[in-house]
């Protein structure tokens, strides 16, 4: 089954192309069409020390490649041997969920740490580091350093609500507030308002950026668990604009589950 | 003036009327009245000497045309800045013609697309700026929506550009003004108010400027030799919500504005009729 229709996936690798090329002035290369539409461009990631900001802190900026990992099955980012600690009642609805009914699939945001295979950007300030998202829908998160305490009163939220802090040269990014309606992933990992996620972002070098992802739901999970990220650097493009609910075909043509890991 | 510092300055002029016992008390009040206004004070700057445009901004409420739209999100001081005088837009007599089959049925946005350049800035929800050396970037909370704005002192586009709802964006410094020229856009955003449509040879020249009593003028020059007969400036002062951030809009999820518009149309044709 191909999740994403065929219009989505042409229309993306068309763009692209064109962009690739015209922004590189090089011989282009083949992009790589992700399984269920997006896509990677393939040049290996840059080499060299990362960056640093003016105060010091690693400069986290760039235009990072998505997991699929956090696109298709969680599952699969648990550490070597580990499974999802799923309660009865949640492993059920995983088995119920239809792709038809994936809010993804119906143009709404993806949550977190969910990607949608689309690149994603960071922009960093002192005070201020905001993630960009070209797709599933355009979108962004927000996530303070200004020693702000999350909101007493929070509304539950897509993206909730995140703070962040610096350990050493990790970005600490704690997050709640979140609804109950995002999927996990493609395979439909349920989660509740309890939901409490925390992100830890370092860049080891220019090319890459990793993370390391607890996730403490009590009302979905039996115990915490840690996914691990990996986004390779892109150069030579830029994020572009991405409207899903301009017309979107995708629903009536999706029968089934998607059981891709 | 905007309505809400009409509002705001009527009743301190109310206030100080009751207290009008002497001249002395009327002065005393004007004062008051003036203190209302954040003071003159030298504006905020970066490490690299610009104008520090970043935190969150609000319209006042009233749309980029002049009508009075819906009120502000969030209250907003007042300041004594003001928006350039707003002309009707310019049109050639196609798009009047067309306009009289567009109702509101037809605005992109009731259908929770994305708004456009310059009309996104004048919605009633706050966005907030984020400066870095390099790009600007905008996040409104209107539709999720966010620009990225290069700066690029040549203002070049790609010259590969694929029409967009929010259009390309590069900006460069003029001194302490920020300059952003957008083009690349489809041809099915509105401009302001209702079927202010416009062509995909929309060219949108906008001004950013920090006054001095911490609010940010926003001017938009508006070229389309498809559709305005003549460039059309319009504009908005921006003021700060105070202890507001950019939260979450989500408009698809559940939008039954549409059926209600249908409605609400449907009983005023059969009252008229």
């Amino acid at each position: 089954m191909d999740r994403r229709a065929g219009i989505a996936a042409a229309a993306a690798l068309s763009f692209y192309w064109t962009c690739a090329s015209a922004a590189a002035q090089e011989a282009p290369e083949a992009p790589t069409l992700l399984q269920g539409g997006g896509v990677l461009n393939n040049r290996p990631a840059p080499s060299g020390p990362a960056p640093r900001t003016r105060d010091g802190k690693p400069d986290l900026s760039g235009i990072w490649n998505p997991d699929r990992h956090f696109i298709y099955d969680i599952s699969t980012a648990l550490q070597e041997g580990e499974s999802l600690p799923l309660q009865p009642w949640a492993e059920e609805l995983t088995k119920k969920r239809m792709s038809k009914d994936d809010p993804e699939a119906n143009c709404l945001p993806t949550g977190v740490p969910r990607m949608a295979p689309y690149p994603w950007k960071i922009v960093q300030t002192p005070t201020l580091i905001v993630f960009l998202f070209e797709g599933n829908i355009h979108s962004y998160r927000q996530i303070f350093l200004d020693g702000r305490s999350h909101p007493k009163d929070l509304d539950p939220t897509w993206y909730g609500d995140s703070v962040g802090h610096w350990e050493g040269d990790t970005l600490v990014v704690d997050t709640v507030g979140f609804n109950d309606k995002f999927w996990f992933d493609f395979a439909g990992h349920p989660h509740t308002e309890k939901l409490h996620i925390t992100e830890r972002y370092r860049r080891p070098d220019l090319g890459h950026l990793e993370s390391e992802v607890t996730i403490d739901d009590p009302g979905a999970y039996t115990k915490p668990f840690k996914m691990f990220g990996h986004f390779p650097l892109q150069t030579n493009t830029e994020i572009m604009e991405y409207v899903c609910n301009e017309n979107n075909q995708d629903v009536p043509h999706i029968v089934g589950k998607d059981n891709r890991k | 003036m905007n309505t809400r510092s009409a509002v705001c300055i009527s009743s301190v002029a109310l206030a100080a009327s009751l207290l009008a016992v002497s001249s002395h008390a009327q002065n005393a009040s004007r004062n008051e009245a003036a203190k209302a206004y954040a003071p003159a004070k030298p504006i905020p700057r970066t490490a690299d000497g610009k104008p520090d445009l970043t935190g969150t901004w609000q319209a006042g409420g009233v749309s980029i045309n002049g009508e009075p739209g819906a009120p502000p999100l969030h209250p907003l001081p007042p300041t004594r800045y003001r928006p350039p005088a707003r002309e009707p837009i310019p049109y050639q007599d196609w798009v009047k013609a067309k306009q009289k089959t567009l109702t509101v049925l037809d605005d992109p946005t009731s259908k929770c697309l994305l708004p456009g350049v310059p009309r996104i800035v004048s919605m009633p929800m706050p966005l907030e700026i984020v400066q870095t050396p390099k790009e600007v970037v905008i996040l409104y909370e209107s539709f999720r929506a966010y620009r990225r704005i290069p700066i690029n002192d040549k203002l070049e586009h790609p010259d590969d550009l694929t029409p967009t709802w929010m259009g390309d964006s590069v900006g460069r410094w003029e001194g302490d003004t920020f300059v952003v020229d957008v083009t690349g856009f489809n041809d099915k955003t509105w401009l302001a108010g209702l079927g202010s449509i416009h062509t995909d040879k929309l060219h949108v020249v906008e001004r950013y400027h920090l006054n001095d009593d911490d609010t940010l003028s926003y001017t938009a020059t508006v070229e389309d030799p498809g559709a305005l007969t003549k460039p059309w400036v319009t504009g908005v002062v921006l003021r700060r919500p105070v202890d507001v951030r950019v939260e979450e809009y989500e408009c698809i999820e559940n939008n039954p504005d549409n059926d209600h518009i249908r409605k609400a149309m449907e009983l005023q044709k059969a009252k008229n009729e």
